[in-house]
């Protein structure tokens, strides 16, 4: 697994785990109580923001066709794997959002000296 | 849902598009769940070529891969006016060399009025070549075992097997276009498309299927769509040869050339007549594979070897562009002296081209990296499964609306049996193939469509076991037949080969060790699936009723902490 | 699942109309996709046939996927018929007239 693909992965996986967290649903699950609605919207915000970062790093590495297939094929595993998580490992979600993103961002950082 | 159509009466759009659903994707079901699976096992189709072929799996590749290509095409082609060379690489180690035996130069042969002009094609076709398989380290040629190959299940996935290619097209064509009506009706009845994007409740019985269906479907929405889309512009001028011969009045493969890049690509310089000697191969690529800082080079096509004006082009192993067909970097070398020649510019396709391209040259995938290929893979897997859990959900669905002690009724119980062969059944059949592949003997005659023989009996022998069996017990007998025979692949190829798993994973070629760890992977999951649909059988009588709280399985008890 | 409503009409009538339309999808749908891609590939502002050829039949699947949706939607047999004849007409008198 190259340095970009490490990369999308963190980001998707870091963008729809708040996504994810953002909702009512998921979040009472996982954390045990719904958020109030700033703070699920904020979640849900991030989780975009991210996503569209995953995106913009995708189509950087691969180019336009390849970048997006690529992207759209991350989303898919990874939004199956919280899908998975959440149904059997609730628990598992509230560390996930953190923790892609901190891989992400050590990953740029990484990227970005090297 | 009983066979009850509701169009004779006002109803909402829900309605009519949920019975549009649910009657596509069942009668239609079986069949695309075998396309989408051979197809996803397409992508892998040069990786399990070279697992069936275990008398090619102590190649590696070799820097003087090309000097061998070289000398033996010199030996076995002099006067072709077209070499290409496939360098090995991490798909297949095997170093191919190739040749247009339709252009010669005319060195060799009296001189016509022909010669000197690239002869165009035949008619539709492509040109005419000879290819041979060498081995990198030491340039000999290749004797492989006649075997089908992954070729079986790739053409099974657009022209089925049995049947004439037209019969076989039109019918993937046919499946293809309601496949996209089984999609386009899904999204449309699909509730709360964001909200349950990742909801996915297990052991409730038939909810827990609707979500998995649900889950498979939306996640790799986007591919579904584009797969199935692309087939059918794959399959285009067939499916509707009106709108292209509208165009093209005169012309019956116009169309079909011009799309793929038209027949100019095949066009080879005229030669300069003056012999000279074809500089060193090595030294090129090396330049080209500096240029493209670390990118590996794929392939090397000389033309007019031996002439004054030959060209060597090298091309990058690795497409860079959907819109320009997968096309990848290369460059262009005088083949005295090895000079940097200009290199043409790739013809730029025009924006409803390139649409066309990008959605194609997915589908084909020949563009793709080893991580890019496992995703293509896994979203075409993704849509098998969505048919096979929706294929499932009806029939449970059924099962659970008949009254009490009612009969089970003979349309549910063909599902049924369907079902059971359809899915589990082909998974049989696709172990028993490749176990044929490697032990059959190499005398055999026909031993390729011997393996092919193989694959259909054992899927007839599925088909009757699960017209036997209970539902149940077909489905426990069939998954674990099918995941042990999976699961012992690599014991087979261990036995039957040089490079059973824990070499390959040392040191033997990767395709090879993928290929076990996969079929290990595939079957443990196969057998896994049994067990839940055993202890299911043992767990409880009836399938929940909606509202019940689910009862208590054994296997939930083992889970807990 | 819905509740089933109480059939108002014959079994034959429901039988007829159903098949009628699975008539109309299968080839209503495909002959008004293949005219409707005929005659964009004839009429459309295309720079070379290639680009006409590829547009038209993807326009055409894209075409028959609504037609098939469209006469399954329609309320009544017959509008979903003319949905599908009055676009077809059209068309085909177009390509009739522009030669």
């Amino acid at each position: 697994m190259t340095y970009p693909n490490i990369l999308i992965f963190a980001l998707s996986a870091a963008g729809l785990g708040f996504v994810c967290l953002g909702m009512d649903r998921h979040a009472k699950q996982a954390l045990g109580k719904a958020p109030p609605l700033p703070r699920g919207r904020a979640r849900l915000g991030l989780g975009a923001a991210m996503l569209v970062l995953s995106f913009g790093s995708s189509v950087q590495a691969y180019g336009v066709s390849i970048g997006i297939t690529v992207f759209f094929g991350v989303i898919a595993i990874v939004s199956a794997g919280i899908a998975l998580s959440i149904a059997y490992r609730p628990s598992l979600l509230r560390f996930l959002g953190g923790l892609a993103a901190l891989v992400a961002m050590s990953v740029a950082l990484a990227g970005f000296f090297s | 849902m009983s066979f009850n159509p509701p169009f004779d009466r006002p109803r909402p759009l829900r309605q009519s598009m949920a019975w549009l659903h649910t009657w596509t994707g069942l009668l239609l079901g079986w069949l695309l769940f075998v396309i989408f699976a051979s197809g996803s096992l397409s992508f892998f189709r040069n990786e399990i070529n070279f697992w069936m072929h275990p008398e090619l799996h102590h190649l590696r590749d070799d820097a003087r891969a090309i000097i061998h290509a070289r000398r033996v095409l010199e030996r076995e082609a002099p006067d072709s006016r077209q070499w290409t060379i496939t360098l090995p690489g991490p798909r297949d180690p095997t170093l191919f060399v190739a040749w247009r035996a339709d252009v010669l130069s005319s060195r060799y042969s009296s001189p016509s009025p022909r010669s000197g002009a690239s002869r165009r094609p035949a008619h539709g076709s492509r040109p005419e070549m000879k290819r041979l398989g060498l081995d990198p380290s030491t340039g000999e040629i290749l004797k492989m075992r006649e075997s089908s190959g992954a070729t079986f299940l790739f053409r099974l996935h657009f022209q089925l097997h049995g049947v004439s290619w037209f019969v076989g097209r039109w019918t993937v064509g046919i499946a293809a276009m309601v496949m996209l009506v089984a999609l386009v009706t899904g999204v449309i009845i699909h509730r709360n498309f964001f909200k349950d994007f990742f909801t996915f409740r297990p052991n409730r019985g038939k909810r827990s299927w609707l979500d998995a269906h649900a889950l498979v479907g939306v996640v790799s929405l986007p591919f579904h769509f584009a797969i199935t889309f692309s087939g059918l512009l794959l399959l285009g001028a067939m499916l509707m040869p009106s709108v292209v011969r509208s165009v093209y009045p005169d012309d019956a493969t116009g169309f079909t050339m011009g799309i793929r890049g038209g027949r100019d690509r095949f066009n080879i310089a005229p030669p300069s007549r003056k012999p000279a000697p074809l500089g060193d191969l090595a030294p090129m690529v090396d330049a080209a594979q500096e240029e493209w800082r670390g990118g590996r080079a794929g392939s090397v096509v000389v033309a007019n070897p031996g002439d004054a004006g030959a060209t060597v082009e090298v091309i990058q192993a690795q497409g860079y562009s959907l819109a320009n067909r997968g096309i990848a970097r290369r460059l262009l070398f005088d083949g005295i002296t090895g000079k940097r020649l200009e290199t043409p510019p790739a013809k730029a396709s025009s924006a409803i081209v390139s649409v066309w391209n990008s959605l194609v040259t997915l589908h084909l995938g020949r563009f793709a990296t080893p991580v890019q290929r496992w995703l293509l893979f896994l979203a075409g897997i993704s849509g098998a499964l969505m048919i096979a859990t929706g294929l499932i959900l009806w029939r449970i669905s059924r099962f659970k609306a008949r009254g009490p002690g009612e009969a089970i009724p003979v349309g549910c119980r063909c599902v049924e049996i369907l079902n059971v062969s359809g899915i589990s059944g082909w998974l049989i059949a696709l172990g028993a193939y490749f176990w044929a592949g490697r032990l059959l003997p190499d005398t055999l005659f026909a031993r390729s469509e011997w393996e092919i023989r193989v694959f259909f009996l054992a899927w007839a022998a599925s088909l009757i076991h699960a017209t036997l069996r209970k539902h149940l017990s077909a489905w426990v007998e069939q998954l674990s037949f099918s995941g042990a025979l999976i699961a012992l692949l690599p014991l087979v190829n261990g036995l039957t080969g040089v490079s059973p798993l824990f070499r390959s994973l040392a040191s033997g070629p990767w395709q090879v060790a993928g290929f076990d760890l996969c079929a290990l992977f595939a079957g443990a999951l196969l057998l896994f699936a049994a067990r839940k649909v055993h202890l299911h059988n043992f767990g409880s009588i009836a399938l929940h009723e909606p509202g019940e709280r689910p009862l208590p399985a054994t296997d939930e008890r083992s889970r807990r902490r | 699942m819905e509740k089933r409503a109480t059939p108002l009409h014959s079994d034959k009538g429901s039988a007829l109309n159903l098949g009628l339309r699975v008539v109309f999808a299968i080839f209503g749908a495909y002959g008004f996709s293949v005219l409707a891609g005929v005659a964009f590939a004839r009429g459309g502002p295309f720079s070379s046939p290639l680009d006409a050829a590829a547009f038209s039949l993807m326009l055409g699947f894209i075409l028959n996927v609504c037609a098939i949706v469209w006469v399954f939607a329609a309320a009544t047999v017959s509008r979903a018929a003319l949905g599908l004849l009055f676009p077809a007409m059209a068309l085909a008198a177009w390509l009739h007239f522009s030669g």
